[in-house]
């Protein structure tokens, strides 16, 4: 079962500073959405190269947020989808659309 | 200390920002392509580049090997795959994982604290305790412990691993284990030491220090767990 996403990470490097945590907040809440988006693009248009990358950059913002199996599925479809391997993109989608509910719910 | 953050995801950026507030490096400025980092670098001089290897169309590889009189650079990114590679450009002084803890992030000032020290003792006198002798082929030889990554039991001998060299010394890891200070160095197999501020990443039963991959045993594993500051 998937971990809950968690602000932890991101309490221990802000160290009580609001104005961090709040833009780093912004710029995961702005730019997760997105590039969600563009992968699934991607991925429709079987530019699998290109969802490889986009799922690189969505890697770091699902470590931010503590959620290790999460990490790990979406390492694992970068590795499958580099070899044009799709089966487990549906996976991939539930993990990431749990993590977009929890981003638009901050 | 100035530096110079090159990294196409904002998050990143953020981060490795707070730290550096957080521990006084002065972030000169920010770039999300790696070609406008070149032009800025052509005109103003920074200490270190904390660099992204993934961005778009010219690669943090690409930005190394383009760059005249490179700062020294860091290596940031979610990808452990990279380290061996990064490691075989000179200019590349450590590799952090993201998300960087702040306890990683320490480990790398130390570092750097530890090279600024080496520069400096250059210029003045010899301090014993940041140094060790050893005697190879009848000279005795100065290392500085810093430099020291690990050190490998071979027989009677052991072979000391630095930056720059490896020496053969006749003497047992036990007694070398003696003259090091024990909050840098640790044993992590009956035939291994090493330098636990050049740790990349631990998986499993293994260690990775710069390039070198070093076996841990089950009898060293719990202590080598408890000197790192885990989440």
């Amino acid at each position: 079962m998937l971990e809950k996403p968690n602000l932890n990470y991101i309490k221990d490097i802000s160290e009580g500073d609001k104005n961090f945590e709040n833009n780093l907040l912004l710029s995961l809440k702005t730019e997760f959405p997105k590039e969600y988006e563009i992968l699934k693009n991607n991925f429709k248009q079987q530019n699998y190269l290109k969802v490889a990358l986009n799922l690189h950059k969505l890697k770091h913002k699902i470590s931010i947020l503590g959620i290790p199996l999460a990490f790990e599925i979406a390492s694992d479809f970068e590795q499958d989808i580099k070899k044009g391997h799709t089966e487990r993109y549906e996976t991939l989608l539930v993990v990431l659309d749990k993590i977009n509910v929890y981003l638009s719910s901050i | 200390m100035t530096c110079i953050i090159i990294d196409d995801d904002e998050s990143s950026r953020l981060i490795i920002k707070q730290l550096c507030k957080k521990y006084s490096l002065t972030v000169k400025k920010e770039f999300s392509s790696a070609i406008e980092a070149i032009k800025y670098l052509n005109t103003k001089k920074v200490a270190l580049v904390f660099l992204d290897i993934h961005l778009p169309t010219f690669s943090g590889f690409d930005f190394i090997k383009t760059i005249n009189n490179s700062p020294k650079i860091i290596i940031t990114t979610s990808d452990k795959n990279y380290a061996l590679e990064a490691f075989e450009y000179k200019s590349v002084i450590d590799y952090l994982v993201k998300p960087i803890t702040q306890d990683r992030f320490k480990k790398f000032l130390e570092k750097i604290n530890a090279n600024t020290v080496k520069i400096s003792k250059n210029k003045s006198h010899l301090q014993k305790e940041n140094f060790i002798f050893i005697n190879v082929e009848k000279r005795l030889t100065k290392i500085l412990i810093s430099d020291i990554l690990l050190i490998e039991a071979k027989g009677d001998y052991i072979n000391i691993k630095t930056d720059e060299k490896n020496y053969t010394v006749y003497a047992t890891l036990k007694k070398i284990k003696d003259k090091l200070p024990e909050s840098l160095f640790l044993r992590i197999h009956r035939s291994f030491i090493i330098n636990t501020s050049e740790i990349i990443d631990i998986e499993d039963n293994s260690v990775l220090i710069r390039k070198y991959v070093i076996p841990v045993s089950k009898t060293y594993k719990s202590e080598l767990i408890n000197r790192l500051n885990l989440l």
